[in-house]
C-alpha cells in the first residue's frame, strides 16, 4: 500500500479477498556491475544494495522485502548485465497487499 | 591585498570587458573624512576608487531610472536597498551588477565633530582603523571603530544579501546587543515625552529634504510633499508641516526601509530621522516577521494578506 | 464655466426638520454664483419631490444636483433614475445624509445638529462641484457558462442552464461526476435510495448538447471579467479511451496494484486502473497514474495486454484548454472533518471508529447483501464531531448531521434487527420539512437518544470493544458503556478545492471558510465579483434539497443576467495618471480584484505604469490608499474631491 494518501489510514476491509501476483526475484550477484538500475526503477522499492562485495568488488543488490514485488519483470528489463529477473509465485496462497 | 585593490581590478575587468557601461563607486576628492560617489566609464580611471570608512552613501539611489548596464558598489545594507527596488520593478536584475563589499561600519562624521566640539577638520588621514584628524590648531588621533553611525553599531547585515562579486571574505556577524534600545525607551515613556522628543527633533527640520535625496527609496516621480493638487501637506518649516511630512515618509518606508541610515547622515540639521523608521521596521519585524530586502520575489509585508492574519487589532 | 447646482433639503416629514434648522441649512448655502436654487422640501422622494428636481433641472438648465436627505443606500437609486429622466449623468448626483448621520443620532443637540448638517450639506456641495458626469459602461454579454464542481448543485445548475439553451463547461476535478452525494446511502429523511436519485440526473448531463462535461479536469486559472472569463483548465491524461472501453474489467484483474479506493473513502480496495464507481459518469475506466507501477519507463503495461478493444494507450498527457465564458457558478462543493484531529474519538487508531461518510458506504454494501464487516449490535453514533466546537475553531453548525445520523441509525436498525443504537447530541436540530417527524418516527424504532458530548473513547485491545464515557446532561447520571462500533458524525467543511477556486476569482470568504455571499439574506447566490455565483455547499454547509433549490436559483441569477445581452458596469473605477506613475506595482499586489497590472506605456522609454482594467476594477479604492506617490486615484470620489470636502468643513 505504498501510494496510499495519508487520508485513508485503514487497512481497507476487502484486503484479505483481493489477490496480487507474488513475484520471486533472482539475482545472479556475480554478473552484477552494481549500476543501480534495478534499485533506482524498482516502482515498489523491492531492493536496495546489499554490503557484500562480488568478484569484481560491485555491490550486488539485495532483496529489501520480497511481499512488495508484483513481478512487474522491469528489474530484468533495465539490467544491462541480465543479472536479475522474477518470476510470479504460481501459489494458491493468499498475498496479501 | 588589500579590498580596494581588488576593487579597483575588478572594476577594471568589468569595464574592459564591456560588461557594464559604468561602475558606481566612490572617490576620494580631497574633503577629509568624505568620500564623493562617481561614475566610472573609462577602465583607465578605475584608480579613482576608494573603499575606507568613509564611503557612506547608498550608491542604490542611482540606479534608478537608469537604461545602461552599472555596476554598483553595495555595502550589505546598500544591497538589500537594492534587493527592494528589483522587486518594486525599479530595476532589472540584468542591469545591475553588485560589487559586494563586506562591511565592518561606516563613520559618521557628525560624531567626530562633535567630539572636537566643532572644531574645524582640516586634514584627515586613516591607517589601521586610526583617524589621525589635523584642524588649524589640533591634531588627535581617533579610532573609527568609536565613531561608527548609529544604524551600523545595529548592523545585522554586514555582508552583501545579493552580489554578482564579493570584494573579500565574510565578516562575522556583529554581536547586536540590545538593537532597539533607544525605540524601546522611547516606548516605554509616556505619550507626552513621547510627543515632546518627536516636537523638539522635528522641529530642527528645514524641509531641505535632504533625507528624500539620499534615500534610495524615495525614488517616486512626484513626491507626495511637492503636490498641491490635491496638498497633501503644507510646505512650510511648521512644526505642525514637518511632523506630517516625516510621518508620512516614514510610513511610505514601512516594510522597505533597510535601514542604511542614509536619511540620517544627509541631515544637515541632526533630526533623529532613524527614530521613525526604525520603530516602524520594528512594528514589522514583530508583526509579520519580515524584514525589507533580504529576498528576491517577496513582497512587501504591507501589499498582500494571509486567510490566517490576525484581525484583534479590528475592535 | 461654472457648474450651475441645485440643492434640495428634505423634510423627511419632520424626521430631520424636528432637529435639524431647514432655514438656517438653506440660508448658508446661500453665496456662491454657481447655487443656482436652494429648495427644501417635505418628502423630496416622492413623486412630486422627483418630479420639482425635473423641472428644474429643465428650467434652470441645472447639471448638478445636491440633495440633503436621508442615506444614499436608502434612497440613491430613486434620485440616480430621475437624474437619468432628465437627461443628466446619474453621477453628478450628490446625497448628504442628514437623516441617518445627523438628525437620529443628534436628536437631543438640535443646535449641534443643525451645525453638522450644514457641514455636510456644504462638503456634498463641494464634491459635486468637481463630479464629473461618468456614463455606466457597457460590456456585451453571451450565453457561456462555466460551472465549477459536479456534484449535485453543479449537476442541477448545469441541467438548468443547458435545458435553458445556455452553454455549459461543467468542470469537474474527480473522474466522475455525483460528488458526495454519489457516496451516500440512502438520503433522509424520505429514505430515497441515493445513486438512485441521483443517477438519472447524472447521466442526463452527458446527453445535454448544450453541456460541455470536463471530468478529471482542474481549472487553472481564470482572467477577465463579466462577459469575457478568460479560463484555462487543465485536462488530466486518463489514459483509456471511453469510447473504446467496454467495461469488461480484464484490465482490473490484469492489474498487479491495489490501492484504497476513494469512493468507499478506503474501506475498499481498487487496482491502478479502475471504474471510478459503479454509477461513474462518463462510464468509463481510467488508469490513474499516480498509483500505477509507472508509465516513464513503462514498467508493467499488463493491462494493455488483455485489453481487446484495444482501448489503453499510454502516450498521452495532461493537456490545457482555454476557452471564455459569460458567467460563472462556483459549486466545489465540502470536505468533512478529518475526526482524526479529535484524539479522544480515537479515529484512526481504533479499527471500529468510523466516521459517518464510510459507514454510509459500509451500508450501501450491506444493502446490496455483501457486508464487509460484522459491525456488531451496540452502535453509538457521536454527534457534532469537528462543528460547533470552538476547540477546532468551526463554531458553525454543519445542519445535516443530526439527520444523517438518525437516518444511518434507523437504516442500520432495520439491517438487522436486535440492535441497540444510541446517539450522542449536543442539541437535536430537526428543522426541515419531513425532518421532526423523522426524529420521531427513529424514536419510535427504538433508537435512543442521549443529550451529552461523549468525553472519551477507550478501546478493548483484546476484543476490540469500545467503551464510551458520557454524562448524560438530562438525567445528570454518568454513562460509561460498551459499544461494538462507533461512528462519529462528522461536520462539513470548506474545501482546498473551494480555497483555490475563491483565490482564482479574488472571492471573499465568511469566517467559517465556506465563500461570502453579497448579501445573506437579499443575494444569497451572488458575490461580490459580477457575474459570479454559488451554489451548493460551497456557500455553507446544506442538505441535498437546499443545494439543488440553490442551484436553481444561481443558474436563474445567471440566466437573468445573460438574457439582456448587455451587462452595465459601475464607472466608479480606478484611475492612474501616469505622469506620476512609477510603476513599483504595490497597488497590483495590494487589488483584490487583479484589475491593474504593470504595463510598458513608452517603448521607447521603457517606461512602466499601473493600467486598470476597468471593467474589472471595482471602484474598492484600496490601490489609491496604498499608492506613495498618489498616482492612483478613484474617478468619482477622488483625493482632490475629498479634501475640498475637508476643507469647506
Amino acid at each position: 500500500m505504498k501510494n496510499a494518501a495519508s487520508k485513508y489510514w485503514r487497512i481497507p476491509l476487502d484486503a484479505d479477498r483481493v489477490k496480487t501476483p507474488k513475484g520471486k526475484i533472482h539475482i545472479l550477484k556475480e554478473r552484477c556491475k552494481g549500476c543501480g538500475f534495478c534499485i533506482e526503477y524498482c516502482p515498489r522499492d523491492v531492493l536496495e544494495f546489499s554490503d557484500e562485495f562480488n568478484e569484481k568488488a560491485y555491490h550486488p543488490p539485495r532483496v529489501k522485502d520480497e511481499k512488495l514485488c508484483l513481478c512487474c519483470h522491469l528489474c530484468e528489463l533495465v539490467c544491462p548485465e541480465y543479472a536479475i529477473w522474477s518470476t510470479e509465485e504460481k501459489d494458491e496462497e493468499l498475498h496479501h497487499p | 591585498m588589500d579590498l580596494q585593490t581588488k576593487l579597483r581590478q575588478e572594476a577594471r575587468k568589468l569595464l574592459e570587458e564591456k560588461l557594464v557601461d559604468v561602475v558606481i563607486g566612490y572617490e576620494d576628492e580631497g574633503a577629509p573624512l568624505r568620500t564623493t560617489p562617481c561614475f566610472i566609464t573609462d577602465p583607465q580611471d578605475v584608480d579613482r576608487l576608494v573603499w575606507n570608512p568613509f564611503c557612506d552613501h547608498n550608491l542604490a539611489r542611482y540606479l534608478t531610472a537608469r537604461k545602461d548596464k552599472a555596476a554598483v558598489v553595495a555595502k550589505g545594507c546598500d544591497t538589500r536597498a537594492i534587493v527592494v527596488l528589483i522587486n518594486e520593478n525599479q530595476i532589472e536584475r540584468k542591469n545591475v551588477n553588485i560589487l559586494g563589499m563586506p562591511c565592518g561600519g561606516i563613520v559618521d562624521r557628525k560624531k567626530i565633530y562633535n567630539h572636537l566640539k566643532n572644531g574645524d577638520v582640516r586634514e584627515a588621514v586613516l591607517k589601521d582603523k586610526v583617524i589621525t584628524v589635523k584642524g588649524l590648531e589640533f591634531t588627535a588621533d581617533l579610532m573609527v571603530d568609536d565613531f561608527l553611525a548609529d544604524c551600523c553599531l545595529s548592523c545585522r547585515h554586514r555582508n552583501p544579501v545579493l552580489c554578482d562579486v564579493q570584494i573579500g571574505e565574510n565578516l562575522p556577524p556583529l554581536d547586536v546587543k540590545d538593537e532597539y534600545k533607544k525605540i524601546k525607551q522611547l516606548e516605554e515613556s509616556t505619550s507626552e515625552e513621547r510627543w515632546e522628543y518627536f516636537r523638539k527633533t522635528l522641529s530642527k527640520c528645514i524641509r531641505c529634504y535632504a533625507c528624500r535625496e539620499a534615500c534610495p527609496l524615495c525614488y517616486c516621480q512626484q513626491c507626495f510633499t511637492d503636490q498641491n493638487f490635491p496638498a497633501w501637506v503644507g510646505k512650510t518649516t511648521d512644526i505642525s508641516d514637518t511632523i506630517v511630512f516625516h510621518i508620512m515618509r516614514a510610513f511610505h518606508t514601512t516594510g522597505r526601509c533597510v535601514d542604511c541610515g542614509a536619511c540620517e547622515r544627509s541631515c544637515p540639521n541632526n533630526v533623529d530621522i532613524r527614530m521613525l523608521t526604525k520603530k516602524i521596521a520594528k512594528d514589522v519585524k514583530e508583526l509579520f516577521g519580515d524584514e525589507a530586502g533580504l529576498q528576491l520575489e517577496e513582497k512587501a509585508p504591507l501589499s498582500f494578506y494571509n486567510e490566517d492574519d490576525p484581525q484583534d487589532f479590528i475592535k | 464655466m461654472a457648474p450651475r447646482i441645485g440643492v434640495y433639503v428634505c423634510h423627511c416629514g419632520g424626521n430631520i426638520s424636528e432637529v435639524v434648522d431647514i432655514q438656517k441649512v438653506m440660508e448658508s448655502l446661500e453665496g456662491p454664483v454657481d447655487v443656482v436654487q436652494i429648495k427644501d422640501h417635505e418628502h423630496i422622494c416622492s413623486e412630486v419631490g422627483q418630479k420639482l428636481i425635473l423641472n428644474d433641472i429643465k428650467e434652470n438648465k441645472l447639471d448638478r444636483v445636491v440633495i440633503a436627505a436621508c442615506s444614499p443606500q436608502f434612497q440613491g437609486i430613486t434620485f440616480m433614475k430621475t437624474m437619468e429622466h432628465a437627461g443628466l449623468s446619474p453621477y453628478v448626483l450628490e446625497m448628504a445624509n442628514i437623516r441617518e448621520q445627523c438628525s437620529w443620532p443628534h436628536y437631543d443637540y438640535p443646535q449641534e445638529a443643525t451645525k453638522k448638517a450644514i457641514d455636510l450639506t456644504k462638503m456634498s456641495l463641494a464634491k459635486a462641484r468637481l463630479d464629473i458626469p461618468l456614463e455606466k459602461k457597457v460590456i456585451p454579454i453571451g450565453k457561456r457558462v462555466l460551472i465549477i464542481g459536479g456534484g449535485i448543485a453543479g449537476i442541477q445548475a448545469a441541467l438548468d442552464l443547458g435545458d435553458a439553451g445556455f452553454q455549459v463547461y461543467l468542470v469537474e476535478k474527480d473522474p466522475s461526476i455525483g460528488g458526495k452525494m454519489a457516496q451516500l446511502s440512502k438520503t433522509f429523511p424520505t429514505e430515497d435510495c441515493a445513486a438512485c436519485i441521483l443517477s438519472p440526473k447524472m447521466a442526463d448531463v452527458p446527453n445535454n448538447p448544450n453541456i460541455k462535461l470536463m471530468t478529471s479536469t482542474e481549472v487553472k486559472d481564470i482572467s477577465g471579467y463579466i462577459g469575457n472569463y478568460q479560463v484555462t483548465v487543465t485536462r488530466k491524461a486518463l489514459y483509456v479511451d471511453p469510447d473504446k472501453c467496454t467495461c469488461c474489467d480484464k484490465c482490473v484483474e490484469a492489474c498487479p496494484v491495489t490501492v484504497p479506493n476513494e469512493y468507499d473513502e478506503g474501506l475498499t480496495t481498487r487496482k491502478a486502473i479502475y471504474l471510478p464507481s459503479p454509477i461513474a459518469v462518463p462510464h468509463s475506466y481510467i488508469l490513474d497514474d499516480k498509483t500505477c507501477l509507472g508509465l516513464f519507463p513503462l514498467a508493467c503495461s499488463k493491462c494493455k495486454e488483455v485489453c481487446e478493444p484495444n482501448a489503453i494507450d499510454y502516450d498521452v498527457y495532461p493537456t490545457e484548454e482555454k476557452f471564455t465564458v459569460d458567467t460563472i457558478i462556483v459549486a466545489t462543493g465540502f470536505d468533512i472533518y478529518d475526526a482524526r484531529q479529535k484524539r479522544v474519538y480515537g479515529l484512526g487508531k481504533y479499527e471500529n471508529v468510523f466516521n459517518a461518510l464510510e459507514m454510509e458506504r459500509m451500508l450501501a454494501y450491506a444493502g446490496e447483501g455483501k457486508p464487509l464487516k460484522d459491525i456488531g449490535n451496540r452502535i453509538a453514533f457521536i454527534q457534532c464531531v469537528g462543528s460547533r466546537d470552538e476547540q477546532v475553531e468551526h463554531e458553525y453548525c454543519s445542519r445535516v448531521c443530526c439527520m444523517y445520523a438518525t437516518k444511518l441509525a434507523c437504516l442500520l436498525n432495520r439491517e438487522r434487527p436486535g440492535k441497540e443504537i444510541y446517539i450522542f447530541y449536543t442539541d437535536l436540530r430537526a428543522y426541515g420539512k419531513g425532518f421532526e417527524e423523522y426524529y420521531k418516527r427513529a424514536q419510535s424504532e427504538g433508537i435512543k437518544y442521549i443529550r451529552g458530548r461523549v468525553a472519551e473513547i477507550l478501546e478493548d485491545p483484546k476484543t476490540k470493544k469500545l467503551t464510551l464515557r458520557a454524562e448524560d446532561t438530562l438525567s445528570r447520571k454518568i454513562i460509561e458503556s460498551e459499544f461494538n462500533t462507533v461512528v462519529l458524525s462528522v461536520g462539513l467543511i470548506p474545501n482546498e478545492g473551494t480555497r483555490h477556486v475563491a483565490g482564482l476569482l479574488g472571492l471573499s470568504r465568511s469566517q467559517d471558510g465556506f465563500l461570502k455571499e453579497a448579501h445573506l439574506k437579499f443575494r444569497p447566490v451572488d458575490t461580490l465579483i459580477e457575474g459570479v455565483f454559488l451554489a451548493g455547499t460551497v456557500q455553507g454547509p446544506k442538505d441535498i434539497p437546499d443545494s439543488v433549490a440553490q442551484a436553481g436559483a444561481a443558474s436563474s441569477r445567471a440566466i437573468s443576467l445573460m438574457n439582456k445581452g448587455v451587462y452595465e458596469a459601475e464607472p466608479i473605477t480606478a484611475q492612474i495618471d501616469e505622469s506620476i506613475c512609477i510603476g513599483c506595482g504595490m497597488c497590483a499586489d495590494v487589488c483584490a480584484y487583479k484589475a491593474i497590472e504593470i504595463t510598458v506605456v513608452d517603448a521607447h522609454t521603457g517606461k512602466k505604469t499601473a493600467v486598470v482594467n476597468e471593467f474589472l476594477c471595482k471602484g474598492c479604492g484600496t490601490c489609491a490608499a496604498t499608492c506613495r506617490s498618489g498616482a492612483a486615484d478613484v474617478i468619482g470620489v477622488s483625493d482632490h474631491q475629498i479634501s475640498k470636502m475637508i476643507e469647506v468643513m
